[in-house]
């Protein structure tokens, strides 16, 4: 009885060891799967139109209809974010677009994050320029 | 062919964007290229726009601070040069308020024989008619400076800058409207011109009197003047400018033989280049 109880116990023991194995073991080729997927995502583009936006003076907050795009070789989950700000979101997509309004006094970056490893894959931007140079001084304009 | 109207003024810039040393000494500079368009009515009789130069404007936009004295150009107004310069030198100088001596043109002179290629193109209104200079006046500025508008009273002499006698007065509002990338700007202008100033530019001596030209000696006048203008960036270098202005001659104006009518409307449509 003993004896038998200790197979059986070594049976329990092995059972176990094999769920719990395989298990991890699963999950471990998961996460190398979800590694080589990522790694075999070799060509992503990500780009802004436009990527410049004038203002009419330095310090002055410049204004644009912003498209960001991007596509990658094998299908995922991706955000664009613009400073850890998530401004849209894609379940197992190849790419897209995303038109929003562009409205800073200064550059902003924009990252495609691929969602599940909140990995940065590619990042753009978008300067802001101008015509004039900020002063302090007052203008006076006149037309005719 | 030529125009007649009130003249401009300018850019009221203490510091500009550009500066550069020169024996030690830093001078502000800015200039700019324009190219405009306008289509123009003008009070005085049988002037109308008909050719291509009439509706064009290239101009050349300088604007130079050294130690408080200036070149001032107007960069909402791509018009002619002589019109377009403004010299000054700054008396005092405060955060809301500037008292300048101004030097500027406050009207623009106009002289038949040179404005038209051939005498016999002249109209006969304006045949043997002499010519008037522009109104180079000397004077005051005070500006007061608010957070998106500027007023400013101009009170200046014409002697001994001019051939006409007399003084001209001049208050002027702006206010700036911010709208996404545009710059739009309301004006509003009243100017009022001596007795003297008048009658040098719109009155007729004896000696130029004829049967459709009688004799007149004009009172003193004014004019009131609405605008709004607008200005969009194109690029680093470009800005495309677009303008409206509506002005009301007084009855001073209207008496005159020379002068058809008491409004003049002008449209205009431009680029400019910074430099």
């Amino acid at each position: 009885m003993y004896f038998k109880l200790g197979k059986g116990a070594a049976w329990l023991i092995s059972i176990y060891y094999f769920v719990v194995y395989s298990h991890g073991a699963q999950a471990q080729q998961q996460k190398i799967n979800k590694d080589v997927q990522v790694q075999v995502i070799t060509e992503v583009q990500f780009s802004a139109t436009p990527t410049n936006c004038v203002a009419l003076r330095q310090g002055r907050k410049c204004f644009a209809k912003v498209a960001l795009s991007w596509q990658v070789t094998t299908p995922g989950d991706f955000c664009v974010q613009q400073d850890k700000k998530i401004i849209q979101c894609w379940k197992n997509s190849r790419g897209s677009q995303v038109f929003f309004e562009f409205e800073s006094e200064q550059r902003m970056a924009y990252q495609l994050v691929a969602s599940h490893q909140k990995k940065i894959m590619a990042e753009t931007v978008i300067d802001v320029s101008w015509v004039h140079k900020a002063t302090p001084r007052k203008r006076r304009w006149r037309i005719f | 062919m030529f125009l007649f109207y009130a003249s401009s003024t300018f850019a009221n810039d203490k510091k500009l964007d550009k500066e550069t040393t020169i024996f030690d000494e830093t001078f502000s500079w800015q200039v700019m290229a324009g190219i405009t368009i306008h289509k123009s009515s003008t009070i005085l009789k049988a002037i109308e726009q008909d050719s291509v130069e009439n509706f064009l404007d290239l101009s050349l936009l300088i604007d130079l601070y050294y130690r408080g004295f200036f070149i001032q150009t107007n960069h909402r107004r791509a018009s002619s040069l002589n019109l377009g310069l403004e010299f000054g030198y700054q008396l005092m100088v405060n955060d809301e308020w500037e008292l300048d001596i101004i030097n500027k043109s406050y009207l623009s002179g106009y002289a038949p024989r040179y404005s038209w290629t051939n005498d016999e193109d002249i109209p006969p209104l304006f045949q043997g008619l002499a010519d008037r200079d522009s109104a180079d006046g000397i004077g005051l500025r005070y500006s007061r400076y608010y957070d998106n508008a500027e007023l400013s009273v101009d009170l200046a002499t014409l002697p001994p800058r001019s051939a006409s006698g007399g003084w001209i007065a001049n208050v002027y509002y702006t206010h700036l409207v911010p709208y996404r990338n545009w710059d739009i700007y309301f004006g509003a202008e009243l100017t009022y011109f001596s007795q003297k100033v008048l009658d040098y530019y719109i009155g007729i001596d004896s000696d130029e009197a004829l049967a459709i030209r009688p004799e007149y000696q004009a009172n003193s006048g004014f004019k009131t003047q609405l605008e709004v203008f607008a200005q969009h960036p194109i690029s680093k270098k470009w800005t495309f400018n677009t303008g409206l202005s509506t002005s009301y001659y007084s009855e001073s104006f209207q008496d005159s033989p020379l002068v058809g009518q008491s409004n003049e409307t002008q449209l205009m449509v431009g680029v400019i280049y910074v430099f």
